[in-house]
């Protein structure tokens, strides 16, 4: 086909709708909800090109109508299988987590953050993109050196994601003589440039018995880092200064595994006693909170809960996962979503929105659970 | 104080005609232009039918925001504003729908032209299927049976 054909039939082409725009018509899918995407796809070819176009999502951002959508990776205790799923609401329905088959099976060893609409998995040393405006996956390039017992966080405003764990390198003696070790290391993956940088090794911390992280976080630009063992295994990592200091005694007074940050404050549930969502502001000098308003629903819901992975939804929201023994004696995955609001006086207030059974089999383990903006 | 209205007559393609206030053209940069760079008292607007006209005349006086005495206020409450927008698209059929596009495109009616979208992606999101979206916006799927079935397995995640 010569250029000027080529040029014919992309003038004539028919529109997406007929009678409108093409770009009216982009304006209209922009100000449709996501969850009804893929029915979309289904009308016509050049409705499933506009789909997979990234136009559609800068359109939505400029709009300021993205939303917030939440995947999890789950284990099939049967097949050792991982897998992406979806939180998906059909028309009236209750949440689920649904399958996404389209996507291959994930490693055993990842870690998964969120970035913007995509989701970064760091394997032992491969790493890749989760799109999931497309539902597709991409390569990025190897993590440069092998890192044990990562934890992997993403700030951001920097546009970075900091992978933080054990690195094997040269430690240096005062004396000038070296050898070999174990130490703690920051590696920064920059989402910009899609590079990473070379890594910080902390000299002065060995790690031959730890320290080992149960749960990190980013507030306020810094990672926090809770230590599973004694008092002063955990710690603040500032990326500005590259500096690094033991977490404030308040904060690690309590042992928030399985906590989410929203609006800069971090949100876990305590199941260790009576059960409540508590909260801690690190600007504030108060301490930890518990939030009001859920004693009734929450208690109901996640009596006898062995674990719980809170994940933030949103502005002003967050979503629970915890497992539940159901009358029929089946083990299931349930998900409460928790509208949060603050009062003067920094009182925080929740509202469990909804409360379903998302996954029902009883072979599928909940790994970890994202939050992406689409 | 009250000053005295300035009032635009305009006519459409059909030669209705309406009287406005100024105040009201002023929602539409297109005729913003048109008013201050010819003087005239009537001004024709070929492209916009009468019918048409008639509801972009109705929509642009609820919207022109009114200086008070004193003030800041504006002629309705957020609240009341979307309530009356709501009323205004409700049953409104997608040929006027697209008919007011077309013309808040050309006069350059930004919350008008967003509005009216809003109203067909709300058709749509009201479908249930991808036949109904077809059937409702008149469009030929140029899918065969094979090519349908694998874009409806890539997306299962949402159909089952």
């Amino acid at each position: 086909m010569s250029e000027l054909t080529e040029q014919f039939s992309e003038l004539s082409a028919s529109p997406l709708i007929p009678s409108l725009p093409d770009d009216v018509t982009l304006d209209i899918v922009a100000r449709v909800p996501r969850s009804h995407y893929p029915i979309l796809s289904l009308v016509s070819k050049s409705f499933r090109k506009l789909i997979a176009s990234s136009k559609l999502y800068k359109r939505r951002y400029q709009l300021g109508i993205t939303q917030h959508r939440l995947y999890a990776v789950l284990c099939n205790s049967n097949t050792g299988d991982f897998s992406f799923y979806i939180l998906h609401k059909k028309l009236n329905c209750s949440n689920r987590l649904v399958h996404v088959r389209s996507l291959p099976p994930m490693s055993s060893r990842g870690s998964y953050v969120p970035f913007g609409s995509k989701v970064y998995a760091f394997n032992d040393l491969s790493a890749l993109i989760f799109d999931c405006t497309s539902h597709t996956v991409h390569p990025i390039s190897d993590i440069p050196q092998r890192m044990s017992y990562k934890v992997v966080n993403a700030i951001e405003e920097e546009k970075k994601i900091y992978v933080i764990g054990d690195s094997f390198c040269h430690v240096i003696e005062e004396g000038g003589g070296w050898w070999k070790g174990w130490r703690k290391a920051v590696t920064v993956f920059d989402t910009e440039t899609q590079s990473w940088e070379p890594k910080v090794v902390k000299e002065d911390m060995a790690v031959g018995l730890g320290p080992f992280w149960s749960d990190s976080v980013v507030m306020d630009g810094k990672v926090y880092l809770k230590g599973c063992n004694s008092k002063r295994d955990s710690f603040v990592y500032g990326p500005e200064e590259k500096k690094w200091e033991l977490m404030g005694e308040v904060m690690n007074s309590k042992d928030w595994e399985g906590a989410c940050v929203v609006d800069d404050v971090l949100y876990y549930l305590d199941c260790s006693e009576k059960v409540v969502l508590r909260a801690f502001d690190p600007k504030e000098k108060c301490g930890w909170r518990v939030v009001n308003g859920l004693e009734e629903s929450l208690v109901a819901e996640t009596a006898k809960s062995k674990w719980c992975d809170a994940v933030s939804y949103g502005e002003k929201k967050l979503a629970l996962f915890f497992p539940k023994k159901r009358d029929d004696g089946r083990h299931v995955i349930c998900c409460a979503e928790i509208g949060l609001e603050r009062c003067h006086g920094g009182e925080i207030w929740g509202k469990m929105e909804s409360c379903d059974v998302v996954i029902e089999d009883e072979q599928s383990e909940l790994v970890k659970c994202v939050t992406v903006t689409i | 104080m009250e000053n005295e209205k300035k009032m635009i007559t305009l006519k459409s393609s059909d030669d209705v005609t309406f009287e406005v206030e100024e105040a009201v053209v002023l929602e539409s940069q297109f005729l913003s232009h048109l008013v201050q760079d010819c003087p005239a008292p009537e001004h024709k607007i070929k492209e916009v039918t009468g019918k048409i006209l008639s509801k972009v005349v109705e929509y642009c006086e609820k919207h022109v925001v009114v200086v008070v005495d004193g003030g800041d206020s504006s002629s309705s409450s957020g609240d009341d504003l979307k309530k009356w927008d709501d009323k205004f698209i409700k049953e409104m059929d997608l040929s006027t729908v697209y008919d007011l596009i077309a013309a808040a495109n050309y006069l350059n009616i930004q919350a008008l032209l967003d509005l009216m979208c809003q109203r067909v992606a709300d058709v749509i999101t009201a479908c249930k299927d991808h036949k109904e979206i077809r059937e409702t916006l008149g469009i030929v799927s140029d899918y065969t049976a094979e090519e349908e079935a694998e874009v409806l397995k890539e997306n299962e995640w949402a159909f089952d």
